[in-house]
């Protein structure tokens, strides 16, 4: 039986290379095969050379590069697999996405469930699976490393995303978190590796420098605060309630105490309006409080300037919302009914009461309607929640004095036609 | 020499077989083992039986091991537990099936046979 020399097992294996066989482990394979069929021809009396072309011939002519092709074929068909599917994932969580952003932006229902699902289809089916897929594919630490720091950017940037659409707590933290990740963890990483790869180095500084001056514009307009003169405008225009709440309590109090002659129906409803006025009072300083989460002590020492005036209040309303808090708009509500009582009680119309004081459902634009208490705070921004307060103050007491005004016009008319009668009315 | 379909159907079955059967085999001698076998009835060409053995080595079907012979290297494979399990199971599913066949081929419903 013949041996082949190395020279000549040198030559098979130039032919394999040169017909284009360049995995190491297939070509161990066939040159020994390669190499058996030349010694088989051999031993039957044929040269080497001839025997050589002879068995390669066997092959086909593209035999080599076919083998080879099918078995890297058939070695990759999971992982082809895994990336089909995680496409198929990653198009069908976009395209939820994308679909409740549409009926978000037009108002339309379902915007919120789809939008959850969209996102959490993302997070929890489509980045996972790119994450193997990529690491499956990726070499070194390096892109691992990147590959890592890429997804969880990506999931904390999405999560917080959610929050902000959804209005939950936390979300500008989350949105913080992820794109501070995003600038000092993930975008030097990508910098090295490009910067060690890259022929253009500048090429690669000016592509950093990009990425990273979108990522602070995003932040900027993700995070954005509402403008200065907004908020002072607003404040300002508080401001000027709050001066007439004060006013209309002080000249309340001048009023009942310049009558001579009291009616007891005029005393009750002076009795509700301080109450009234009073617990809206701590109502409002309790909401202040809460929002900017500062104990109930520290509010009255608070600066103003420091008050986030325009700061949604959404996601601390539960604490005057509810029944058991100390102040809660339940008490608030109960205190304007007995005031409506009261007034009743001197011959205001109901229709006049609802018109001063009114407590039906609101109208909210892109919402269902809302509940008066609901409307009025669980919604919007501080500075508006606390004016809606000190409107019902203002009301309470400008009421109370028109009222009182004609209860004593009523009284002087009553002496002047009768001055022996006392009784009031 | 039967057509490529019915070949390439069974290639999986008949190597999984004849590993289960002989032990450590290197890919040459599978060939030719195939070849002596059924008279030269089945050729097994090297385009499908290279392919086939890399998948089921990574599959985890078949182990390697590697003999150097002189300047080249000869790779032997052998069944693992799994790939035995998978042997068996492969037989008795084309046993199955040539009853199946044979049922239909035969059947009164079927084409004339014999």
């Amino acid at each position: 039986m013949v041996l082949l020399s190395s020279k000549q097992i040198d030559a098979i294996h130039d032919l394999l290379v040169a017909r284009g066989v360049a995995y190491d482990a297939l070509r161990m394979d066939l040159l020994d095969h390669l190499c058996c069929m030349v010694e088989h021809r051999m031993d039957s009396g044929d040269p080497f050379e001839r025997a050589l072309t002879e068995s390669a011939k066997e092959f086909g002519p593209q035999g080599f590069e076919k083998t080879q092709e099918e078995t890297l074929y058939l070695l990759t068909s999971k992982h082809r697999k895994m990336k089909t599917i995680t496409s198929i994932f990653g198009i069908i969580a976009s395209s939820l996405t994308l679909a409740g952003l549409l009926l978000k932006i037009l108002h339309l229902p379902f915007a919120g469930i789809l939008l959850i699902l969209g996102i959490g289809g993302l997070i929890f089916t489509f980045l996972p699976m790119m994450l193997a897929v990529r690491l499956h594919e990726s070499q070194g630490n390096q892109a691992v490393i990147i590959n890592v720091l890429g997804v969880l950017c990506t999931l904390v940037f999405l999560v917080a995303i959610t929050f902000k659409i959804m209005y939950w707590p936390y979300a500008n933290l989350l949105l913080t978190v992820s794109l501070s990740a995003l600038t000092l963890l993930f975008i030097p990483a990508i910098f090295l590796r490009s910067y060690k790869k890259a022929e253009n180095k500048l090429m690669s500084v000016t592509y950093v420098l990009a990425v990273f001056t979108g990522v602070l514009l995003l932040y900027k307009v993700t995070t954005a605060e509402p403008s200065l003169s907004v908020s002072n405008g607003m404040l300002v225009m508080n401001q000027s309630i709050r001066s007439e709440v004060e006013n209309s309590n002080a000249e309340r109090e001048e009023l009942m105490a310049s009558m001579q002659e009291q009616s007891p129906r005029l005393n009750d409803l002076a009795l509700a309006t301080e109450e009234l006025s009073a617990y809206s009072e701590h109502l409002r300083w309790h909401i202040i409080a809460l929002s900017q989460e500062v104990s109930a002590d520290d509010i009255k020492n608070i600066d103003l300037e420091n008050v986030k005036w325009l700061s949604s209040i959404y996601q601390y309303q539960d604490r005057w919302m509810d029944d058991s808090s100390e102040f809660n708009v339940h008490e608030l509500g109960e205190k304007m009914r007995n005031w409506k009582s009261k007034a009743s009680a001197l011959g205001v119309e109901d229709a006049q009461l609802d018109n001063w004081f009114p407590m039906d459902s609101v109208v909210v634009p892109h919402r269902p309607k809302m509940a008066w208490e609901k409307a009025h705070f669980s919604n919007g921004v501080l500075v508006a929640v606390v004016t809606n307060l000190d409107k019902i103050s203002l009301t309470a007491n400008q009421r109370f004095l028109q009222l009182a005004t004609r209860e004593q016009g009523r009284q002087q008319l009553a002496q002047v036609i009768n001055p022996t009668s006392q009784a009031s009315r | 020499m039967y057509s490529n379909e019915l070949i390439k159907g069974t290639l999986r079955t008949i190597v999984l077989n004849l590993l289960a059967d002989q032990g450590k085999m290197y890919g040459y001698e599978i060939t030719q083992k195939v070849k002596e076998l059924t008279d030269g009835k089945i050729v097994i060409t090297e385009g499908a039986l290279y392919p086939l053995l890399h998948k089921l080595e990574a599959d985890g079907l078949l182990s390697t091991e590697t003999v150097p012979m002189g300047k080249r290297v000869r790779k032997y494979y052998t069944l693992t537990q799994d790939g035995s399990a998978s042997a068996r199971e492969k037989v008795a599913e084309f046993f199955d099936f040539m009853k199946t066949m044979n049922t239909v081929l035969r059947g009164d419903h079927g084409l004339a046979f014999e």
